[in-house]
């Protein structure tokens, strides 16, 4: 019972959590934006008065549109991302929600996010629904073999020195201690710079950013792709959903590759992982903003082959060394 | 215990019972339907007295084992059998005699199949059930059926003579050994007496092999499969595929028990498993690019028999690492495997015979195969829609549904191997098939047709067998461990105890499943935990959709076109045409994908020269020592 409880404790905690720190990382990431394209930026409290807004606006469901999943899919997308946030263990190696599988469940995951912005495109009956959701399809299929396979690069490492596990937690641990080339941290991202490369390419692509990422929704090509006909609370829980990602895909690169919350305590650890995840954000939006958007055609031949053949690499690296 | 070869008469008497269906097909049907739901009976009474320990009959000459392994094969064929006759009492129109007559004669042998525990038998078998199903696959009489007919006929004819010879090189070894009858080649007698020996042995079972894999459809021997299921009628694609898991598992059975034999069974296994992860990519990526909708069905069929097959290579290999460390723990694994291997094999039999009947009511009421004509089929018939969608899930290893299970143990089983790579393979597949699929239900199903038409019934004994099948997804998806405990486990127990005779079920704590269930660093919680988390997700959207001021005055009422900005006249355009020039595989991969597609060109020359090119590389391997 006291199991039970610690488990729901975490959840709501780890939800808080990613809730405030998506709110800050998105509101830098428009404000920055902005700034880098000599616009003033939004207020703080934007991000936030954006999903109130609408969660007050009309609703209305298109008449060709299939209803239930109209309706389903952004609470399936918020319900995925939620216990992603849930499951990532915040950069600390004895997190609670951390299962002997976590790496599969974090693909799992991911995928059912993307899936989601699939579903809201094909049933909502809009033309610009139908190209969004299928550009979104190809982004993701060519995606994930090269996140399948960087993601599993330090479960692999690992493997090598004996330790069979696919836990977020032994993988932080197992980069708290030793050096590499003596100078270096021990983390991943030292010990295999190309499968982190290329883990980072995909996490754009699933975090919505450009060159690749916002494809599916191109606002000048297609409107907003599968969101085009959305609209009121609907939007409003998508685009809450939308907001964790840069909680969830920016821990992920830490805990796996940049060492979690290091060697620190216990507030002082989760502290040193929010400003880790806080530089990846910003790296990743100023990656954003120095890019235009590619076509898709572009998109799915380049990680199939630069950052597929990347994360081989490294994956042949882990099963020689 | 009821004698497994009664059920067997009773199929051939139905069968004959079933030719006076020409006076009133009510008299085939009740036959049909009598002898399949005999069988199920025979079966699920066999599964509970082999729990007490395996039976060895030897009735009318054929040698029959009740064990758990026989037990869960002839599951599968009675519980399909039982389906597809009540399916085709509406479905088929015409020349029903002819076709009542070679189901249940097909059902019958592989009954027997099923049961059987000698290698001949297994072969006999194996051979009349082909010729069996030539008829059925020919059905319609056109000119396609005949020819896929035709090619099954000679590509399983020709994979048959390396069974042959492998059986016989087998049993010549064990007649120098001093063993002579037909006993002397039950799978344990062959085993436990360890009778052959040197690369002749080797040869051997490496032919018996490639003979059964051919039915298996492995890669490089797959490639009847789509022809075959594409022209047959729905009910006989779905008895097809549930037909060559039957009658091509005995090639995993013949390498497992008699491993000993090679040199190097890592290796031989590790082959195993890349070729199901082959199998897996190949046939999935070109399940992609079809717009049949059987032969799609028929594609992904074949890669996820990939999935059976990895799961079964992963056992074998752990079976092998066992005999070279002693460690336990690859006890462990090899059960891991073996289980998700015939998890996946059930639970594919279960969801791709959903999927065929669905994609047969289709058909049914349309008359249409190719999926970009199809549109808005939801709203005309959304049992069927519902019944498709819940297929769908379950093949792409969506959570709640049978195929994530076994598909996670399977990755689960690769993980514990050292193999990450085939389990990241296996991951991508899935994608690859839930993208495929949703392009299925996005473009026939949930397309939003402007066409207004009311929905109209398809025959109840079609939905029934639908509902049935759609039950059992969600019910293995929901409560596993049931199935794994009652009948996947003692199926797996009872191949490896053979091998390591002190494993039984409650001697045995080192061999458990649970660490193939999810497990939180607290070591308390399970799947199920995942499954709450998101219901709880979920919970959280609504509520706050619900409680949302909008809600309060909602309009959903009010019809609304959607909005296309003026640019088109038709709000409604299918996925072919949103989709972007071509699939990212053939920006990527187009030289690639050209090859692949020149090795499916139709001719049977090409394919029977494909399975002998397979068996060269094999015997090549066992005769350089490398296995």
């Amino acid at each position: 019972m006291t199991d039970a409880l610690s488990v729901i404790g975490g959840y709501l905690s780890l939800i808080t959590l990613g809730f405030l720190f998506s709110w800050a990382s998105y509101w830098s990431f428009r404000k920055l934006s902005a700034r880098f394209q000599s616009r003033k930026g939004p207020p703080w409290y934007q991000p936030i008065a954006d999903i109130i807004k609408l969660l007050g606006k009309e609703l209305f469901i298109p008449k060709l549109a299939n209803k239930t999943l109209y309706a389903l899919a952004p609470m399936l997308a918020l319900s995925s991302i939620l216990t992603l946030t849930f499951l990532i263990s915040p950069g600390i190696t004895n997190w609670i929600g951390s299962t002997s599988w976590d790496l599969i469940v974090i693909l799992y995951l991911s995928v059912l996010f993307s899936i989601t912005f699939i579903i809201s495109g094909a049933v909502s009956a809009s033309p610009w629904g139908k190209i969004g959701a299928s550009r979104e399809t190809a982004l993701i299929l060519s995606v994930e073999l090269p996140f399948a396979l960087s993601l599993l690069v330090p479960s692999i490492a690992m493997s090598r020195l004996g330790i069979l596990s696919l836990s977020l937690n032994d993988i932080i641990a197992n980069q708290i201690s030793g050096k590499v080339l003596n100078i270096l941290p021990n983390w991943f991202i030292f010990r295999f710079p190309f499968a982190a490369v290329a883990m980072f390419a995909c996490l754009l692509a699933k975090s919505y950013m450009k060159p690749f990422g916002d494809i599916p929704e191109a606002e000048q090509e297609i409107i907003a792709g599968p969101l085009t006909e959305y609209g009121g609370p609907l939007l409003g829980i998508f685009e809450l959903a939308r907001m964790f990602r840069f909680y969830v895909f920016s821990a992920i690169f830490v805990d796996l590759y940049l060492g979690g919350g290091g060697s620190f305590s216990f507030p002082l650890n989760v502290l040193v992982f929010l400003a880790k995840c806080f530089i990846v954000v910003v790296l990743m939006t100023l990656i954003d903003v120095i890019n235009a958007r590619y076509r898709i055609s572009q998109a799915s031949k380049w990680y199939l082959s630069t950052c597929l053949s990347l994360s081989l690499v490294d994956v042949i690296r882990a099963l020689v060394m | 215990m009821i004698d497994p070869s009664i059920a067997i008469i009773v199929f051939f008497a139905a069968a004959l019972v079933a030719l006076l269906s020409k006076v009133n097909r009510i008299i085939g049907d009740a036959a049909s339907i009598f002898s399949t739901t005999f069988a199920l009976i025979t079966v699920i009474v066999n599964i509970y007295s082999s729990f007490k320990g395996n039976i060895l009959l030897n009735a009318l000459g054929v040698h029959i084992m009740i064990n758990g392994y026989t037990s869960f094969l002839a599951l599968v064929v009675s519980l399909i059998g039982l389906t597809v006759t009540v399916f085709s009492v509406s479905y088929i129109k015409e020349g029903i005699p002819r076709y009542q007559f070679f189901v249940l004669l097909t059902l019958g042998y592989l009954f027997g199949m099923a049961y059987s525990w000698n290698l001949l038998w297994l072969f006999i078998f194996a051979e009349i059930c082909t010729i069996c199903s030539a008829p059925l696959i020919a059905h319609h009489l056109d000119a396609k059926a005949l020819e896929g007919a035709i090619k099954y006929l000679i590509i399983q004819t020709f994979a048959a003579i390396f069974t042959l010879i492998g059986i016989g090189i087998i049993y010549k070894q064990a007649l120098e050994a001093g063993l002579a009858g037909i006993s002397t080649l039950n799978i344990d007698t062959l085993a436990a007496a360890r009778v052959l020996s040197g690369n002749v042995g080797k040869v051997g079972v490496i032919l018996v092999f490639i003979g059964f894999a051919a039915k298996f459809s492995l890669v490089p021997i797959h490639i009847w499969l789509p022809d075959a299921s594409t022209v047959a009628p729905a009910p006989i694609s779905s008895l097809l595929h549930a037909m060559i898991k039957i009658a091509g598992i005995p090639a995993f059975l013949v390498l497992f028990e008699l491993g000993y034999l090679f040199t190097d069974a890592i290796t031989l296994w590790l082959i195993i498993s890349v070729l199901g992860a082959i199998t897996m990519v190949i046939c999935t990526s070109l399940a992609f690019a079809q717009h049949d909708l059987k032969r799609l069905l028929a594609y992904h069929s074949v890669g996820q028999i990939g999935y059976v097959i990895l799961g079964l290579g992963i056992g074998g290999l752990g079976m092998a690492y066992f005999k070279t460390t002693g460690d336990f723990y690859w006890l462990n694994i090899t059960a891991i495997g073996l289980t998700a291997g015939f998890f996946h094999l059930i639970n594919h039999t279960i969801f791709k015979s959903l999927l065929f009947f669905g994609s047969g009511v289709v058909e049914f009421k349309t008359k249409i195969k190719n999926i970009d004509q199809l549109e808005g089929l939801f709203k005309t018939m959304p049992f069927t829609g519902i019944a498709m969608l819940i297929g769908s899930l379950s093949i792409s290893g969506v959570p709640l549904f049978n195929g994530f299970i076994s598909k996670w143990m399977i990755y689960n089983a690769c993980i514990g191997a050292n193999e990450p790579i085939l389990a990241a393979i296996a991951i991508f597949c899935c994608a690859l098939t839930l993208a495929s699929f949703m392009k299925v239900l996005s473009t026939a199903f949930f397309g939003g047709s402007v066409k207004n038409e009311s929905p109209s019934d398809v025959p109840r004994s079609m939905l029934f067998t639908l509902f049935i099948l759609s039950a059992l997804c969600v019910m293995f998806g929901l409560i596993p461990q049931l199935a794994i405990k009652y009948l996947l486990y003692p199926a797996t127990l009872s191949l490896m105890r053979t091998l390591v005779p002190q494993i039984t079920q409650s001697t045995l704590p080192p061999v458990d499943l649970s660490i193939s269930l999810l497990q939180f660093s607290g070591g308390f919680c399970d799947i199920y935990w995942l499954f709450t988390l998101i219901a709880m997700g979920l919970c959280i959207g609504y509520v706050i959709y619900r409680v949302s001021p909008a809600y309060q005055g909602a309009t959903s009422e009010e019809k609304l076109m959607p909005f296309t900005g003026g640019a088109l006249q038709d709000p409604y355009i299918n996925i072919k045409e949103a989709m972007p020039s071509s699939s990212p595989f053939e920006h990527s991969f187009k030289p690639l994908l050209n090859v692949l597609k020149k090795m499916h060109n139709g001719l049977v020359n090409l394919y029977v020269s494909w399975i002998a090119v397979f068996a060269i590389l094999m015997l090549t391997c066992v005769l350089m020592g490398w296995i």
